[in-house]
């Protein structure tokens, strides 16, 4: 029996030609995919081709952009980088995909786009005021040795805005203000949250900003430099969008006069990798952003599902 | 009398199982739905921008024209966009038409300037270098970034990673005019943008349009010397009409659904922006 939940328009003469109808749900459908769909294609960064069944014109896609790379640095206080953007709609079925890779250190994500549906790159950490999102993706913090906040996060495929340093949470969030004091604060969170903010001083306890949480996590930023305490800070944690099940972000590494790695932010799939020394730890997949260090951590690549 | 929506389809707003059933090249005031279709699927593609023009140098290639897709009331007219028709006036060419299909709406792509490439359009029609809001809220761009409509590449723009996304911005110009120098590259997508020119008075690489789901974009012309240099047109969403490469210091056609045209280069002509297109599904 024909799903009638799938058809376009009540009482309409759709066509026919109903596509896979006797279908069922299985494991990967959630409220973001459409009921009675079937998860059919799971496509990994820097592929380009698509092939889709004769008789399927729509496809609903679930794209994710690759996370930006953690901010690379000498004095240890560079930001997190940002979570990848997620997008979800139909569109008609195209034969070619951008599947983006994820950040290098200081690199922004590369952005996943298929048919008309787009997520973009988290912001790579590599300005002391950030580097904002694109389509939806978290932004970087500030940092490099100044007191300067993040930037903005980035509005969305559907118009969800971005967000600032206020934001509850926002579609992208903001990135972290860094810090030459104390402690840097944290990324936005938001469906994908900012990179945390980096800190820097001679002598005193220095913390770097955790990164933002939401469905996949800003990179955490570094702390350097000082004689005293370093603690870097954590990757912000994430949520599989199909599963709801959770990821944590990576922990920061601390120490005295040592240490200072920002964690990597969790992905949708998977946990951040911990910071190792003054090295930023990388993000999970998918779309997580890196943490920052003298060596930033790079960014988890993004990812294409496609049902139909 | 309770409705339970997980059993009453009427709340559903998928277009899965449709079928194309009319496409639109041209205006028309006498579309004809079947009876009893009281609402429609539009995808509408907005027409791409022209090249631009410059007397000395190379200008920036068109931006792609906006993609715009969901449901609307079924309506007895449809408006495709002409493409923004190139020149040799050394100046921003002519930003592309608007496509309309009820309520649903797609611009046209910015014309290129002197220098930078112009912007891709989302439901409305640029009017600077930064693309528009997409019909879904996609946010607007700025030049030399990514996004569903994409920004136009700047003066000296070398790659089209910057101004790529659902439907792509047009290549930068190059206005130096001595050394070899390329045109920059029309940003890729579903709607490719328009490449850039090139006039040095050494060896001139016109840059390449951008893909589309039409096909590649058109090579620009290459050669030694200021009569050299035009860019290549912007793929368009259809093959019909397949975007045609920079000849001489002319730029070269964007193809057909909404493709950019290409940029000039010392005194050239602009090419010409793809015209849009409508398809209706039920």
């Amino acid at each position: 029996m024909a799903n009638p939940s799938r058809r376009g328009q009540a009482g309409s003469p759709v066509s026919g030609s109903m596509q896979g109808d006797t279908s069922t749900p299985f494991a990967l459908t959630s409220a973001v995919a459409p009921y009675g769909l079937r998860l059919q294609q799971t496509i990994s960064a820097g592929t380009t081709s698509v092939t889709i069944p004769a008789g399927i014109t729509f496809v609903y896609a679930v794209c994710i952009g690759g996370g930006g790379g953690g901010g690379t640095y000498s004095g240890g206080s560079s930001s997190g980088g940002g979570a990848g953007g997620i997008a979800w709609g139909w569109t008609l079925a195209t034969s070619s995909c951008v599947v983006g890779s994820g950040g290098a250190a200081n690199a922004i994500g590369g952005y996943t786009r298929y048919g008309n549906v787009i997520a973009g790159g988290g912001g790579g950490g590599n300005s002391a005021s950030g580097v904002a999102g694109t389509v939806g993706s978290g932004a970087s913090g500030g940092g490099f040795n100044t007191a300067t906040g993040g930037a903005l996060g980035a509005t969305n495929y559907w118009g969800l805005p971005g967000g600032s340093s206020t934001s509850v949470f926002a579609s992208g969030g903001a990135g972290g203000t860094g810090s030459i004091t104390g402690t840097a604060t944290n990324g936005g969170n938001g469906i994908s949250g900012g990179g945390g903010g980096g800190s820097q001083n001679a002598s005193a306890t220095v913390v770097g900003g955790n990164g933002g949480s939401g469905f996949i996590g800003g990179g955490g930023g570094a702390a350097g430099t000082s004689t005293g305490s370093r603690t870097g800070g954590n990757g912000g944690s994430g949520v599989n969008i199909f599963t709801g099940a959770s990821y944590t972000g990576g922990n920061g590494s601390s120490g005295t006069n040592a240490n200072g790695g920002g964690g990597g932010g969790a992905g949708t799939i998977a946990n951040g990798s911990a910071a190792s020394g003054t090295t930023g730890g990388a993000g999970g997949n998918y779309g997580g952003g890196g943490g920052g260090g003298v060596a930033g951590g790079a960014g988890a690549p993004g990812i294409l599902y496609l049902y139909y | 009398m309770s409705v339970s929506i997980y059993n009453n389809s009427s709340f559903t707003d998928s277009p899965y199982g449709l079928k194309l059933q009319q496409t639109f090249t041209a205006s028309s005031s006498s579309v004809v739905i079947p009876s009893g279709i009281t609402r429609v699927y539009a995808v509408v593609i907005g027409a791409g921008g022209a090249g631009g023009s410059v007397a000395t140098g190379g200008a920036g290639g068109g931006g792609a024209g906006g993609y715009s897709a969901g449901w609307t009331y079924a309506s007895t007219s449809v408006t495709v966009g002409t493409g923004g028709l190139g020149t040799n006036s050394a100046a921003t060419g002519a930003s592309g038409g608007t496509s309309i299909y009820g309520m649903v709406f797609a611009g046209g792509g910015y014309g290129g300037t002197t220098t930078a490439g112009g912007s891709a359009s989302g439901a409305i029609t640029p009017t600077t270098t930064a693309s528009t809001v997409a019909y879904t809220g996609a946010p607007a761009t700025g030049v030399n970034t990514v996004g569903y409509a994409a920004g136009g590449g700047s003066n000296n723009q070398s790659n089209n990673a910057v101004n790529s996304g659902v439907c792509g911005g047009g290549g930068g110009g190059n206005a130096t005019t001595t050394g070899s120098q390329t045109g920059g590259y029309g940003g890729n997508g579903l709607i490719g943008g328009g490449g850039g020119g090139a006039g040095s008075s050494g060896a001139n690489t016109g840059g390449v349009g951008g893909s589309g789901n039409g096909g590649s974009g058109a090579n620009g012309a290459n050669g030694t010397g200021t009569s050299f240099g035009g860019g290549g047109g912007g793929a368009g969403y259809t093959s019909t009409t397949a975007p045609t490469t920079g000849s001489a210091n002319n730029g070269g056609n964007g193809g057909s659904g909404g493709g950019g045209g290409g940029g000039a280069s010392t005194l050239g002509t602009a090419g010409s922006g793809g015209n849009g297109v409508v398809f209706l599904y039920y």
